[in-house]
């Protein structure tokens, strides 16, 4: 039986064949990798542990290493610099975002999760509520009574207004 | 016996004004029946309004220097929100597993998590749900307290809310029950905030998000002496602690809903108790801190073991108006430093070996010029949570204030045509609280 402590490499192999090899450190930073190892009964002694990720691509897979591989050096990963690098990092396509937020929630990396989602939050908070049903291929399900209740229930949501606005 | 109370009525409220504020505005003689101002003094107060906006204009525009107009910034908004659309490809993204909705709703800004309400019933049902909550809680803890702030003018209770994080000010609804009596917001804890009215007798508590109300079970006598609030979470309910200055007190239980007496204060707490009424109670742990003098220093009230404590903290020098704070845990102390003409605001925190305050930071020199020479009152609007919101008023000018405790940072903030700085004499009172969509009061 291999638990996350003593195992030493973990290699991660996507779906189109392409190979990444972590330190047993950066692994646990997967609850899903972190499971999968206590479960296995049958990997080598030596410390290795190879795990197939049959629904990420080799492009993504090599995003969310980096992503890990960052997040586990802890004398690198200090407050703001780690903020930073964050930024920069997840200012990717929004085609790969997608992808990115699927991987981080199907290996189960809260960080990443995080991360991923708040920018997922970020580029759909200006839209309209049609808009996000069109985007998300919602059903819209309220009559129109109901709609104008919840807005009359919430209206201090649609004043928010800045100072600037008034300049 | 209805004029008597009514008389009663009417002089603690003259009480309270005259304490809080030296003065009675206006609009209250207009309230009571009671309009003799004089014409004169009329157009005085009406002149003050108008300096007081001039200058707040001129302020306005220095502290902006980038200044755009309307026109484009809206256009840059437009557009933006074209390329976004453009941008993210619904053939795409409307596969993405509804479990992640909630993670990312809960990154939202709180108001726009309201407007998506819109979406689908889904949508809408997901801000009572627990897990949404615990993502909420999770996504919004590093962020900063919103604060809620009524003001009386026009007869009626006017409230608004300040999101500081994105500078925004929204305009809550107020139950129909609150809006028939004056109330003021003394103090809040998870979410909700604590209301009392003019008598001391009513209480209710109030989610300015959800409009989740309750009128909690008035308190069985009549009181007119005044009484310190303080308010604390505890397992899925909260409870709320009035304190009057002869030592009186009643704790509310959520869970049970009522009031209840839970013993006398202990002889070593001297009596009676000169509460400072300005400076609203801070839990610190399970504890609430109330500020006293006679002696200067915190009496301390334990709501798991119902213990009371009293620490004598002497008061630093020259201060005037002054009220705790609670930031991370930490207590502090925020007041008015008067000497000479010269009036400038300080904070100190508790030592909590040597009971002292020692001062941690001052108000910026240029901002205190504005003040010289004026007499200036502070009062605290908010002194829980990163942000601490103060009011600076003198004859001329009203200045909000805030405080960030952990980066040490001011700010002046711009209050725009929403915010209540159209009164005339701007009396305002006002609470920090977390906003939380799953408070229920």
């Amino acid at each position: 039986m291999a638990s996350p402590s003593h195992t030493r490499t973990v290699t991660l192999k996507s779906c189109d064949d392409v190979e990444f090899v972590l330190d047993g450190s950066v692994a646990t930073l997967s609850q899903t990798l972190v499971s999968a190892m206590a479960e296995d009964s049958s990997s080598s002694d030596d410390g290795t542990f190879t795990w197939c990720v049959s629904n990420i691509t080799g492009e993504v897979l090599a995003k969310v290493v980096e992503f890990c591989n960052k997040h586990a050096d802890i004398s690198s990963s200090r407050g703001e610099d780690l903020k930073e690098w964050d930024k920069a990092f997840i200012s990717v396509e929004l085609d790969l975002l997608y992808d990115l937020i699927l991987a981080a929630d199907n290996l189960n990396i809260e960080s990443l999760l995080d991360l991923t989602a708040q920018r997922v939050a970020d580029e759909i908070k200006g839209k309209m509520p049609h808009e996000i049903r069109m985007l998300f291929n919602i059903e819209k399900d309220f009559t129109d009574e109901e709609e104008r209740e919840i807005r009359r229930e919430h209206a201090w949501a649609y004043g928010g207004e800045s100072l600037k606005s008034f300049l | 016996m209805e004029g008597l109370a009514m008389l009663r009525q009417f002089i603690a409220q003259f009480q309270y004004f005259w304490e809080l504020y030296g003065t009675l505005p206006y609009h209250h003689w207009c309230l009571l029946g009671l309009d003799n101002t004089s014409i004169e003094d009329d157009l005085s107060i009406i002149e003050t309004g108008r300096k007081h906006r001039a200058f707040k204009m001129i302020e306005a525009n220095r502290s902006l220097p980038i200044k755009r107009p309307r026109r484009e910034t809206n256009r840059k908004r437009k557009s933006c929100i074209i390329c976004s659309t453009k941008a993210m490809e619904p053939h795409i993204w409307k596969d993405l597993p509804e479990d992640l909705f909630e993670a990312v709703i809960a990154k939202l800004p709180i108001a726009t998590i309201f407007r998506f309400r819109l979406v689908c019933q889904k949508w809408n049902s997901l801000l009572t749900s627990r897990s949404f909550s615990q993502h909420f809680a999770e996504a919004q803890q590093v962020l900063y307290p919103w604060f809620y702030i009524i003001d009386h003018e026009n007869e009626g209770n006017n409230s608004v809310m300040y999101n500081p994080s994105l500078k925004k000010w929204h305009h809550p609804h107020m139950p129909p029950l609150l809006q028939k009596m004056i109330v003021l917001p003394v103090t809040s804890a998870g979410g909700l905030i604590c209301f009392l009215d003019m008598g001391h007798r009513n209480f209710s508590v109030f989610n300015p998000l959800t409009n989740s109300f309750k009128s909690l079970p008035a308190r069985p006598v009549y009181v007119w002496s005044r009484v310190a609030v303080g308010m604390v979470t505890i397992n899925d309910g909260y409870k709320i602690l009035w304190l009057g200055c002869n030592g009186d007190h009643e704790i509310y239980d959520s869970t049970e809903n009522r009031w209840t007496h839970p013993g006398n204060i202990p002889p070593t707490v001297k009596l009676p108790l000169s509460l400072n009424f300005r400076s609203q109670p801070v839990p610190i742990e399970s504890k609430l801190c109330f500020m006293r003098s006679d002696p200067d220093g915190i009496l301390t009230y334990d709501v798991v073991s119902g213990a009371w404590k009293q620490f004598v903290i002497p008061l630093p020098r020259h201060l005037s108006d002054c009220a705790l704070a609670e930031s991370g845990g930490r207590l502090m102390l925020v007041g008015l430093l008067t000497k000479n003409a010269a009036s400038c605001v300080g904070v100190w925190e508790l030592q909590r070996m040597s009971l002292l305050w020692k001062e941690v930071d001052r108000m910026p020199n240029i901002w205190c010029l504005e003040f010289y020479g004026k007499h200036v009152r502070m009062s605290c609007l908010g002194n829980q949570g990163r942000l601490i919101l103060l009011s600076l008023r003198s004859s001329q000018t009203n200045r909000l204030v805030t405080y960030d405790v952990s980066k040490k940072e001011w700010r002046k903030v711009a209050t725009g045509r929403v915010a209540p700085c159209g009164a005339r004499q701007w009396v305002v009172w006002g609470t920090a609280f977390n906003p939380c969509p799953a408070a229920v009061a």
